[in-house]
């Protein structure tokens, strides 16, 4: 009797090594990105991390800044039946879900999970009514730094009376942060001098530059760059034109500092959000977590950024204890 | 032969303290080195890590004279680091140009004009009261500028005085163990033999052969004992011989015929002296860890509160101790020091050995009960043995010594187990402990001459503490003076002075090294006034003089504040006890002698100790009490009043006694 149990048991074992080695071999999750305007550090820091842990194939999609092509990336996505999709950005990721309370059934994705990047505000933006969970087929990472600390960072550099502001009106990222400086005006005692693009998302060069040059026209002592891919791709010009005229910027993000020549920023590091969010998209890969109930997080830990470079052009120099902990570049 | 003594004590004791001071001071160098490494590798960590700093924004481009809030910078460094005082950096031209704030040390102003002036170089060095190192800020390796670091250099020297004190802690219990050794290891080699050589000579030149020496065969003159005592046994012999061919032996001279070979074997006071002193020394060794020793038996009894269940044992063996002392007192009477002291000290030692062993506190508590009555034996023993050998014109030094041996014992015993304990646990510190007193009741059973005390043997009966209190002169000097010298012992000097000095901020080795003030001031004080205590007839005066300065010693801290206060407090203390707990034993022994004789020499003392006992037990609870109604100062100013009232009517009393005495003897 015990033997035939034992060899019933020794049957069962056979059966489960051999069943969990056909489910154990090679299954490779397929990964569709969808960057706004080409790759940053966020999808390195994203793809570098599943590619350790998991086999992953990577789909790579870039709007171009033009938010009407990501539908044609989300029928492929339907049609290739892709595991996950990666979105960059505010704009990318409405598009791909809609917003909680306008969905669209036909052109939105709602059976494939979501994991978007580099959303300021997912609450304000629409995607999701709270942090805790989006109860959608949604989790991402937002960069977000509180702008106290930006605003407080950005004091330690000068005393700031006038803070002069680019921002797209059109932007859902723009207007957040003009709302919040407006707010905070106040609290850090200075006068916010708003430079308004109001022409679109994608806004004409001449259109930046009047409202540059009326922006230095009246003097702010720092002239901030929110966290909006439109004023990001324009940062460049913007930079330069304050820099020449002895004016400090503080970025909201990292590139403009890293590419454009912006003084400093207390940024989230993009390639720690990228890997934050594949962590996430690996227990929803894995089947660890259900999607819906994964919170929506921001980092713990922000950087600042300073180009020493424009610290010297401006001969506007961070204090020692600002070095100590600062990347300089 | 007094004087030969004191030679050779002075000699010994001399090369002991310059060999101890040499060892000091070797020591002292060596600490000095690595506490001066150790502070600077302190330093240069906080330097490298400012360094690092200026470093990074020097190769991004920030040009040295532009740093800007360098100076909250360096302040807020320097502020994280309790080990520096100040940061400098100067430039290649070694002036300043940023630094914490000098100029709020102190001597900042005298600092800071130093260090721009100072050649640089990478050593540390002392600059005025302060120890700086600098060191190079380079740029691409060029040195820019240097980096001063620096921290008040007493922090060194606190460390270094700090452990010279240690040092001196240890110099002084080796000299006082030194001392307990000497005394009697000089008696019972020299002294003691000799005696016996000179009393056994002037028998015979007496022409009585009748006395042997003592065949002990320790030290040179010992071992000529041997070859005396064979001369002695011939020269009996043959009177034998010839006694028995009934020759006519000379009418002049005394022999052995019987055979009985008599001994003369001399006892001195100092043959006690180095037993008594280990059993206090051995059983002292765990005083200092007793308390942390107790707290890691986990179980508790009755459901008692845990400090209460820690105080439990200590309490105990002073309440067993105390009660036993008359008990063991009159066995002593009874059955003779030699075997009292003996079983006293076996009795430690079983003690101490089961409570290295004891697995909870139940068992603890039993071992605890038994070391306490073997403790309590010795110690009346001791001081019975002590006056009973004592001529009466030096009994109160022997008193002295008496006390000087237990405190030299308790307190280099104390000082000694906390080292120990450190390095070989608490079983083995006990085990050490049993063996010292193991050692003691050897040398007791083999150096003490066996038989009985001399005075009148009956058992102890509660009945006699009736006896001695209806006795008027033992009542008033027991209560109006010995018991008052307990509550300041045991209130202000144990239950006062440290949770005063805690209060102060102070830290509990420098409190145990202030209290140990106390019993440095008796040891050092008693012999001297004993032998002048000796010289008068009356010790009464010893006992009020002693008494008032006790008294105002306990005053002393209200009328100079911290260390100096208690310092003198505790000197004063000790003097007064010095002069007038000696004389107390003396004073009884003089004025009581009906009472000696109606109950036993050993008695009368386990009595006297038995009451002054309460004044322990008392003493913390007045304080206590007086302390949380009112204050320190008051409670201290009140006890010396107190203190000062009870002395004056002794004073008052027993002069007027003193002139009745010899009438009351008459009738």
């Amino acid at each position: 009797m015990s033997r035939v149990i034992y060899r019933l048991l020794l049957g069962a074992l056979l059966v489960a090594i051999l069943s969990g080695g056909v489910f154990a071999q090679e299954r490779t999750y397929s990964i569709m990105i969808i960057v706004f305007r080409g790759m940053t550090e966020a999808e390195l820091g994203f793809t570098d991390y599943l590619k350790d842990r998991l086999p992953v194939s990577f789909l790579l999609r870039d709007a171009n800044g033009d938010r009407t092509l990501v539908k044609p990336f989300l029928e492929e996505a339907k049609e290739k039946k892709v595991d996950l999709i990666y979105t960059f950005g505010t704009s990318v990721t409405v598009e791909t879900v809609g917003r909680s309370d306008q969905i669209n059934l036909q052109t939105n994705i709602v059976d494939i999970p979501v994991v978007f990047n580099i959303v300021a505000d997912p609450v304000g933006s629409g995607l999701a009514n709270a942090l805790s969970a989006t109860h959608r087929n949604l989790t991402g990472v937002s960069h977000l730094v509180p702008m106290i600390d930006q605003l407080t960072t950005m004091k330690r550099f000068k005393n700031v009376s006038k803070l002069g502001v680019i921002y797209n009106t059109k932007e859902a990222n723009s207007v957040l942060a003009i709302q919040q400086l407006r707010q905070y005006s106040n609290q850090f005692k200075f006068d916010l001098i708003e430079g308004p693009l109001a022409s679109g998302t994608n806004p004409l060069d001449s259109e930046v530059n009047e409202v540059m040059e009326a922006l230095l026209m009246s003097h702010p002592d720092f002239i901030y760059l929110p966290s909006d891919s439109s004023i990001i791709a324009r940062s460049g010009a913007i930079v330069s034109a304050a820099t020449a005229a002895g004016i400090p910027t503080i970025s909201a993000t990292e590139g403009p500092i890293r590419d454009s020549g912006a003084l400093m920023g207390l940024v989230s590091n993009y390639n720690t959000a990228g890997q934050f969010a594949a962590y996430k998209a690996e227990q929803v890969l894995t089947g660890k977590e259900k999607i819906e109930t994964i919170p929506i997080e921001t980092l713990q830990r922000f950087t600042i950024v300073i180009n020493m470079k424009t610290a010297l052009k401006l001969n506007l120099f961070p204090p020692l204890s600002i070095i100590k902990i600062a990347q300089l570049l | 032969m007094t004087k030969l003594l004191r030679r050779l004590l002075l000699f010994t004791l001399l090369v002991l303290v310059l060999s101890s001071i040499f060892v000091s001071i070797s020591a002292g160098k060596y600490f000095e080195a690595s506490l001066t490494e150790q502070r600077v590798s302190e330093q240069r960590e906080v330097a490298r890590s400012v360094i690092a700093t200026i470093e990074k924004a020097l190769t991004h481009g920030v040009p040295y004279e532009k740093f800007v809030e360098a100076e909250s910078y360096l302040e807020i460094d320097n502020k994280n680091n309790p080990g520096v005082d100040y940061i400098a950096l100067t430039g290649p031209d070694k002036k300043i140009i940023y630094s914490s704030d000098i100029a709020q040390l102190k001597g900042g102003e005298a600092l800071y004009q130093a260090l721009s002036e100072m050649d640089v170089g990478s050593e540390g060095r002392r600059i005025g009261d302060y120890f700086n190192i600098s060191i190079p800020i380079d740029l691409k390796g060029e040195t820019v500028g240097w980096m001063n670091i620096g921290a008040e250099a007493n922090f060194v020297e606190q460390i270094l005085f700090n452990i010279a004190l240690d040092i001196l802690t240890v110099l002084i219990v080796a000299a006082l163990v030194a001392f307990q050794m000497l005394g009697p290891m000089l008696t019972l080699l020299f002294s003691t033999p000799l005696k016996g050589l000179k009393t056994v000579f002037a028998s015979v030149a007496a022409g009585d052969f009748r006395n042997y020496l003592h065949p002990d065969f320790i030290g040179s003159v010992g071992r000529l004992n041997r070859s005396i005592n064979n001369i002695i046994a011939r020269v009996n012999q043959q009177a034998r011989a010839a006694n028995n061919a009934a020759l006519e032996l000379p009418k002049s001279l005394l022999f052995d015929l019987a055979a009985t070979h008599s001994y003369i074997r001399l006892e001195s006071v100092e043959l006690i002296r180095w037993p008594f002193f280990l059993v206090i020394f051995s059983e002292s060794l765990s005083l200092s860890f007793f308390p942390t020793f107790v707290g890691h038996f986990h179980d508790t009894l009755f459901g008692l509160p845990r400090d209460i269940m820690i105080g439990l044992p200590i309490t105990l063996f002073m309440l067993v101790w105390t009660v036993s002392m008359p008990y063991s007192g009159t066995w002593c009477d009874k059955i003779g020091y030699r075997r009292a002291f003996g079983f006293g000290a076996m009795m430690t030692t079983i003690g101490l050995v089961l409570t290295a062993f004891s697995a909870g506190l139940s068992d603890l508590l039993i071992w605890r009960s038994m070391t306490a009555v073997g403790y309590g034996t010795v110690y009346v023993t001791t001081q019975a043995f002590i006056i009973n050998k004592s001529p009466a014109s030096e009994r109160t030094r022997g008193n002295a010594m008496f006390q000087t041996s237990f405190f030299a014992g308790s307190l280099s015993g104390a000082a000694i187990g906390g080292i120990l304990v450190d390095r070989l646990g608490y079983q083995l510190t006990f085990l050490l402990s049993g063996t010292l007193s193991l050692l003691s009741a050897l040398y007791v059973i083999w150096f003490l001459a066996p038989g009985v005390s001399n005075t009148i043997k009956r058992k102890f009966a509660l009945i006699d503490v009736g006896t001695a209190i209806r006795n008027r002169e033992f009542g008033i000097i027991t209560i109006l003076a010995a018991i008052p010298a307990k509550i300041a012992l045991a209130g202000f000097l144990y239950y006062s002075i440290p949770i005063y000095l805690k209060g102060l901020g102070y830290s509990q080795s420098l409190t145990g090294r202030i209290m140990m003030v106390y019993g440095l001031s008796i040891i050092l004080v008693a012999p001297i006034v004993a032998k002048l205590a000796d010289q008068r007839t009356d010790r009464l005066q010893f006992v009020v003089f002693g008494g008032f300065i006790a008294a105002l010693a306990m005053a002393v801290p209200d009328v100079f504040q911290g260390t100096t206060g208690v310092i003198l407090s505790m000197i004063g203390l000790g003097v007064g006890h010095a002069i007038c707990v000696s004389a107390q034993m003396t004073l009884i022994n003089d004025r009581c002698g009906v009472l000696v004789e109606e109950v036993g020499q050993a008695s009368t003392i386990a009595i006297f100790r038995l009451i002054e006992r309460t004044g322990s037990i008392l003493g913390p609870i007045i304080f206590g009490t007086l302390i949380t109604f009112s204050s320190y100062s008051y409670t201290f100013a009140i006890m010396a009043i107190f203190s000062m009232l009870s002395t004056s009517i002794i004073a008052f009393f027993l002069s007027s006694f003193a002139k009745r005495v010899p009438l009351f003897q008459k009738s």
